[in-house]
């Protein structure tokens, strides 16, 4: 198994949870969750939710400008980014699909994504600008054309893969330079049809022993809700980046 | 099989560098040429992000379906060549040698 970055140091690592628990809540213990499959190790604060659901395009402040943000989505083939670029994206997409010749190999997919996807979404006081990778490893060069000049990420893992914490460890060694310089959050996709038990649990401890503080959330690809909540998170976590402040 | 295929490759004497046959989504099915210094498995993805593009461009922009892409560089071309809806030829070659 490929080893993700080790060079970051302990204090840098306790920095940065402490930097991301501001906006993501652990429970405070793991005693009551009966079953650890569904469990949810971070909740998003309320707050941050009723930011994700606010339709109204006015801006808090008056006459702030629209931000322009740039993001990625990356990840497993059938994790299901194209699926939620077009269920976000409030343009129709651009973007290049090919039919899947080794459809075995692809989850049985009809058709798969060989250069780039690209949505727009508007939230927050943000246009989001979303550029979607393809999966299979032989398009890795579309990734480090992509991530150039973006603001943050989101990989994608497609849980009931054969080795779903060996495809996390491949995509963070790939990206690794980027996500310890940037924001990013693990979204794990496909909970309700898995074949592994592979918790978030596992994921998350998996991460803090190889040095990465990415908050690790379950997603269902579909739902347009739940990923305005994780591109939210994503959203606080770039606005703190950029601005250098420490947010209540 | 794999015989019949390859011989639809360009041979390589011709300045051609390399060239694969590959499926619309960046599958190998032949190739000549690679080796130490070029992957096979790049050239077919090259080639499929290539046509990709070049066929959404066509679609959008102009109409009608794509024929092939020559992209050119200083030291060489990258031809894509449609052979049908689910296979493409790519090939690198030599820039263009004028004799006086």
């Amino acid at each position: 198994m490929q080893q993700a970055t080790t060079s970051i140091s302990a204090v840098q690592i306790a920095h940065n949870i402490e930097k991301r628990r501001l906006f993501i809540e652990k429970p405070q213990s793991q005693a009551h969750v009966t079953n650890m499959k569904d469990a949810p190790i971070y909740k998003t604060r309320p707050a941050v939710l009723q930011r994700a659901q606010n339709q109204d395009r006015t801006p808090l402040l008056k006459g702030e400008p629209v931000k322009e943000v740039k993001i990625i989505l990356a990840g497993n083939v059938g994790s299901g980014k194209s699926t939620a670029i077009r269920a976000i994206s409030e343009i129709p997409v651009i973007g290049s699909d090919a039919k899947a010749i080794e459809r075995n190999a692809l989850h049985n997919k009809e058709s798969t994504t060989v250069s780039i996807e690209y949505g727009m979404a508007y939230l927050d006081n943000s246009n989001l600008h979303i550029y979607s990778t393809p999966g299979q490893r032989r398009f890795d060069f579309m990734a480090d054309v992509l991530c150039k000049g973006a603001h943050g990420m989101v990989v994608m893992i497609d849980n009931g893969c054969r080795d779903p914490l060996n495809e996390m460890d491949y995509y963070l060694h790939q990206h690794g330079r980027f996500l310890q310089n940037y924001p990013g959050i693990i979204a794990i996709t496909h909970f309700d049809d898995n074949n592994t038990d592979t918790s978030l649990l596992d994921y998350s401890t998996y991460l803090l022993k190889h040095g990465l503080a990415c908050p690790v959330v379950s997603l269902d690809a579909r739902n347009t809700l739940e990923i305005k909540q994780v591109l939210m998170n994503l959203l606080l976590q770039i606005g703190d980046f950029k601005t250098g402040k420490k947010r209540a | 099989m794999e015989n019949s295929v390859d011989t639809l490759l360009p041979t390589l004497d011709d300045g051609i560098k390399c060239s694969a046959i590959t499926s619309t989504d960046g599958l190998v099915l032949a190739h000549t040429g690679s080796g130490a210094t070029l992957d096979e498995d790049f050239l077919g993805a090259m080639g499929a992000a290539l046509f990709a593009f070049g066929s959404k461009s066509i679609a959008n922009l102009v109409g009608g379906k794509m024929k092939d892409i020559v992209v050119e560089g200083e030291q060489g071309f990258v031809k894509v060549t449609i052979l049908n809806d689910k296979l493409l030829m790519v090939t690198v070659a030599e820039p263009l040698k004028l004799e006086s």
